[in-house]
């Protein structure tokens, strides 16, 4: 499974590095054809300042505020929860409820954004019915993550982005583990039903313990791919695929932790995973760069 | 025109990193752990302490008992005794366990003597996947020497696993 998400990074990689060198070709082409319109047009006395190469100026364009839109559909369509059902004890319940917003801003003519993450996570698993080992977890907790990115396609967007970025991630939780068990030897049988009338009834007397840990931290760093796209007026979606590598777990005792929040299962030490978000950019007005005269007159000869 | 461009191929990347999610979100059960809950017990000759080397591969026991149930009867028919003993530990106390031996010096002696071991551990619990239940990883493996009334008894390895043969000597 995890050579398959391996390749399949890899070949949205090629796909996201396919797409940035035809898109430059596309941009090359179009602004050959605007520079030979715009010779022939603009007077002579403006032909001198043709530098129309964004200049690096440290300016704040804007400050974007988003939420994560693939964990409240996949926790509540793809995959629903499930709450527990005392009546039916030993059936496989499961809740999972994450939430994530983002701030970012952009600055330097939209080359880079410094990014702030925040989110919560809650994730229950109930699998009482494993009659040897069976359990329930219960993990809740929030994170952040901080870090910037580089919009490696900034020539070519104005306000659309094609990033590439690094962050911080730190997650703060709880846990609670009950676990159950059938065992002969120490007196604790397996479930068994007994006929109480004309009805069946479950008798369950195997061991229960449980544990419960409270302030765990976890921290990891990210390599992340993104695509930021405006799609009507201030509003922005896009996506994150995130490379994530975590450190040690503080404050584990008796209990690994299963799930971190904003990492997902620790399973492995390094995960990859996605994030759609939808956004809405405050624009701040900044003073043009280009001199007046010269991006009337671009303005004007691309309209013609 | 570029603008347009990337929006077209904007969602070509949703669909394809949207499948590869669904993908990444099967929970697979692969239960490969090592890790064991028993201790594995081979019973000595006192005077074989130093080297190890005088097993009892035909050791008379009657029962073991834990504190709420037994984990060892021998059969009427057994009369060829046990090599090795595999002790569950208590699956409700996170640090020790409590044995009581009844053993005997041969089958037709009717005397019946009585021993026993309590061991202390460390136990870290684990999911490993959702549909495979949790695992025990037990170690720091001891011998509480004030509630074993064994003359000696010696851990020789303090981690518990599955392809262990041996984890405590019994000397008798």
């Amino acid at each position: 499974m995890y050579k398959i998400l391996i390749i399949c990074w890899f070949l949205v990689l090629i796909i996201f590095i396919k797409n940035n060198v035809i898109a430059q070709n596309n941009n090359n082409r179009l602004s050959e054809v605007s520079k030979d319109s715009t010779n022939k047009n603009i007077p002579d006395s403006l032909k001198k300042e043709k530098k129309y190469k964004k200049p690096f100026k440290f300016t704040v364009e804007g400050v974007r505020f988003g939420f994560d839109i693939f964990y409240p559909i996949f926790d509540n369509f793809v995959v629903p929860s499930r709450p527990f059902n005392a009546d039916k004890p030993l059936e496989q319940y499961r809740i999972k409820q994450r939430y994530e917003t983002s701030v970012d801003v952009s600055f330097a003519q939209n080359r880079f954004f410094a990014v702030f993450d925040y989110g919560y996570s809650r994730v229950e698993r109930y699998r009482k019915g494993l009659f040897f080992t069976g359990f329930t977890y219960k993990n809740t907790g929030s994170y952040f993550r901080i870090g910037a990115d580089y919009n490696f396609m900034h020539r070519n967007f104005k306000d659309e982005a094609m990033t590439i970025g690094f962050r911080y991630g730190s997650a703060r939780f709880d846990h609670e583990f009950e676990f159950l068990g059938a065992n002969q030897a120490w007196g604790y049988p397996t479930p068994r039903n007994v006929q109480v009338g004309d009805q069946f009834v479950t008798i369950d007397e195997r061991f229960v313990g449980s544990i419960k840990e409270s302030n765990l931290t976890a921290s990891w760093v990210e390599l992340t791919l993104g695509l930021r796209v405006n799609v009507w007026k201030q509003l922005f979606f896009g996506y994150h695929a995130r490379l994530m590598i975590r450190s040690n777990i503080k404050g584990e005792d008796r209990l690994l932790a299963n799930d971190l929040p904003g990492f997902g299962t620790t399973n492995r030490n390094a995960r990859l995973i996605f994030n759609y978000f939808v956004a809405y950019r405050l624009a701040f007005k900044t003073k043009p760069l280009l001199p007046s005269k010269v991006q009337k007159v671009i303005e004007e000869t691309t309209q013609k | 025109m570029v603008g347009s461009y990337i929006k077209q191929y904007f969602f070509l990347h949703c669909c394809l990193l949207l499948s590869i999610s669904f993908l990444v979100s099967c929970e697979d059960c692969t239960f490969t752990s090592k890790n064991s809950t028993f201790i594995k017990v081979r019973f000595y000759r006192q005077k074989g302490k130093n080297d190890g080397r005088d097993r009892i591969t035909r050791f008379i026991i009657d029962s073991v008992r834990t504190e709420r149930g037994t984990l060892y009867r021998r059969p009427v028919s057994n009369l060829t005794g046990i090599d090795t003993l595999s002790l569950p530990i208590n699956p409700t106390d996170n640090n020790s366990s409590y044995y009581v031996f009844f053993r005997r010096n041969n089958f037709t002696d009717n005397i019946q003597f009585r021993d026993t071991l309590q061991v202390s551990y460390n136990r870290i619990f684990s999911v490993i996947a959702p549909n495979c239940g949790y695992d025990q990883k037990v170690d720091e493996l001891a011998i509480s020497p004030n509630k074993t009334t064994i003359q000696s008894a010696f851990v020789f390895k303090n981690s518990l696993n599955i392809n262990d043969t041996l984890n405590i000597r019994i000397f008798f």
